[in-house]
């Protein structure tokens, strides 16, 4: 009910909304400042620029089990799957090759202003 | 031998050849994923006049979102206040650390309590979810609000 909510409210405002498109690579400008993203749509892959800042939002890696080890160990790793199947961190994954220390989840949030979610943490 | 290298040559110069740039579009923010978190800061970022795209891998909203059972944690709604409820932000904060056994990130938290009264508030008036009870959680001192 909330999703289908916030899609009325998303097309109210005509906001794109691209399925079947995934985000492959992070865009980074010379000072590995994420400028985008690479994603392959339908069509073939397609750069997204973004002018303010790239928003993460596909949540954690509940349905990877290979992560599930690495982050969390023990129990954790061999609960069973509740929830979504498709909630396989591969988001964040792409945010390795950044280094740790330039990715916090504070990146994850829409910027005041323009320019804002550039700044490495 | 040589036939094939030549064919194996032509072919990869042929590829290289037909291989385009990607395309290119550009918008002030790029949302990863159509569930909850990035719908909303596609709605808020529109609304702040930020222009944004959400790009998601699936063919509908298929992540965690669409599994909750209708039920937010919160403190400080418009609907508690109505309801005479004044769990402070320093209580729920304490019962979320408690209830993840000190595993949470405490900051994320503090964020979290710090700002979700006026969030479930935007739901509400911007979105138009419509919360109906003040409920209770059997592990935790808080009333968070039920959603239906």
């Amino acid at each position: 009910m909330l999703i289908r909510l916030l899609l009325a409210a998303c097309k109210k405002r005509n906001i794109p909304i691209l399925y079947h498109t995934k985000a492959v690579e992070l865009i980074t400008d010379k000072k590995m400042a994420v400028t985008g993203v690479r994603a392959l749509t339908e069509e073939g892959l397609v750069d997204f620029q973004a002018r303010g800042g790239v928003v993460i939002a596909t949540g954690g890696f509940s349905a990877n089990r290979e992560m599930l080890c690495d982050y969390m160990g023990g129990v954790m790793s061999r609960l069973p799957l509740r929830g979504s199947s498709y909630v396989t961190g591969e988001s964040i994954t792409l945010t390795k090759p950044l280094l740790q220390n330039w990715f916090t989840w504070t990146n994850s949030t829409v910027p005041d202003r323009l320019g804002d979610a550039r700044k490495p943490c | 031998m040589a036939a094939a290298a030549a064919a194996v040559g032509s072919v990869s110069t042929a590829a290289q050849a037909a291989v385009p740039a990607p395309a290119t579009e550009v918008y002030d923010a790029i949302i990863l994923g159509a569930g909850t978190a990035g719908l909303v800061a596609a709605v808020e970022a529109h609304d702040q006049d930020i222009k944004p795209i959400v790009l998601e891998k699936m063919d509908l909203p298929a992540g965690n979102s669409i599994y909750a059972l209708g039920g937010v944690a919160a403190c400080g709604t418009r609907i508690q206040k109505r309801e005479g409820v004044t769990e402070s932000k320093d209580a729920l904060f304490a019962d979320m650390m408690k209830v993840s056994a000190d595993q949470a990130d405490p900051a994320l938290t503090r964020t979290y309590v710090e700002h979700i009264g006026e969030d479930v508030d935007w739901l509400q008036n911007t979105i138009g979810v419509r919360f109906q009870e003040v409920g209770h959680v059997a592990l935790s001192a808080f009333k968070p609000c039920a959603l239906r």
